[in-house]
């Protein structure tokens, strides 16, 4: 029962997050945070690890917390996570590079860096890179989300 | 005395309630409860999933691909074919469509947090073989022969003589104490051999004499 205890979390986890990117606003988030983003693999990283850390304050403000290891672990929530931002962004925003396991694991880095941060620091570190004050790990500022793309099973949560 | 009974009923309900056993019983519950409710929060999500998926394939014919796709399998539906080796570990993928990516992150938890187990067990493992082989070679040395005694060799002797003296001709036993006086010595010796062979004593299946040759009971 345990290890159908953390599959079954791993689901919930990161349906909900794949759910919030796949909807019409995560989409659009995603849009614009690609353009014009010197760093792509920062820039999305950055979308998702926001999608992440909303999910993971829910779940936890419902009393249904999950295994911290099951987050970045091999096949875990953010594994899940990124297969279908990588299917979404070839197929629907034709970011082709994200076909590129290359890609996907400096996505991977970057989120894991961004949680890493968060766990140890608080505040998220300033990227060495930035280009100026404006810019943020090379997103466009014009655009960009100020918050991370909403869950659109908003319902979902309340519905159980 | 009513009053009593419920108050003393009531005391036992709130024994019973406080008990480790029934603690625990509601803690498994509540486990099962939460775990259930997850359960059908995954499938509620993974079916939101899938319908924006089906969505999304209307317009994007691509996505319509993965739909039934089983996570970790490769897609390999792009032109480039560049997405197959997207997710090449077979393990990986192998342990998630058979659903048993809870398994491969539990073993990977486990390993990571308690190496020192293992150690620990391998030690103990070792320290058993190691009194299992004193315990056999304890064994092995208590099953040899052990050396032959004179009174053992004596005693033998003469429940030998007893039983040949008892083997003489006639009903009267002062008769055949006095016919087995009469014998030659070296009658009497044969006699007596041949009593302890017929035992087994003076064989070379005997523990107290391993071979033949060195039957310490036979007289030469």
């Amino acid at each position: 029962m345990a290890e159908n205890k953390h599959a079954t979390d791993i689901s919930v986890a990161a349906g909900l997050t794949a759910a919030g990117l796949l909807s019409d606003e995560g989409l659009q988030a995603l849009g614009q945070v690609l353009q014009g983003a010197s760093d792509p693999a920062s820039a999305i990283g950055h979308a998702v690890f926001m999608a992440l850390s909303k999910v993971r304050d829910k779940l936890e403000s419902e009393g249904m917390s999950i295994d911290d290891k099951l987050w970045v672990a091999k096949g875990g929530v953010l594994d899940r996570v990124l297969f279908e931002v990588a299917s979404v962004l070839v197929a629907v925003l034709g970011f082709q590079d994200a076909a590129n396991p290359q890609f996907v694991q400096q996505l991977k880095q970057s989120v894991i860096q961004l949680m890493e941060q968060e766990d140890g620091e608080g505040p998220e570190a300033p990227d060495a890179d930035m280009e100026g004050q404006e810019h943020m790990g090379g997103m466009p500022t014009q655009g960009m989300p100020m918050q991370a793309p909403p869950m659109a099973s908003g319902g979902l949560m309340g519905g159980m | 005395m009513a009053g009593l009974m419920d108050a003393l009923d009531a005391f036992g309900r709130g024994l019973a309630y406080n008990s480790d056993e029934a603690k625990e019983d509601r803690k498994d519950q509540r486990e099962l409860d939460n775990y259930e409710k997850k359960l059908r929060l995954a499938s509620k999500v993974e079916e939101e999933v899938m319908s924006r998926k089906r969505e999304l394939a209307k317009q994007y014919p691509e996505i319509a691909k993965t739909i039934n796709t089983p996570f970790g399998v490769t897609l390999g539906v792009y032109t480039d074919n560049s997405v197959k080796e997207l997710y090449k570990d077979n393990e990986y993928r192998d342990a998630i469509v058979a659903g048993k990516q809870g398994q491969a992150n539990l073993a990977d938890a486990r390993a990571e947090a308690e190496p020192v187990k293992a150690d620990a067990a391998a030690e103990r493992a070792a320290a058993a073989r190691a009194a299992a082989e004193a315990a056999k070679a304890r064994v092995g040395a208590s099953n040899q022969p052990k050396p032959i005694t004179p009174v053992q060799t004596a005693n033998f002797r003469a429940k030998a003589e007893k039983s040949a003296i008892a083997k003489m001709p006639g009903r009267n036993p002062d008769r055949k104490m006095k016919a087995w006086q009469e014998l030659p010595d070296e009658q009497r010796k044969q006699l007596i051999n041949q009593e302890l062979e017929f035992w087994g004593v003076g064989g070379e299946a005997s523990p107290a004499a391993p071979t033949a040759n060195s039957n310490p009971f036979l007289e030469e």
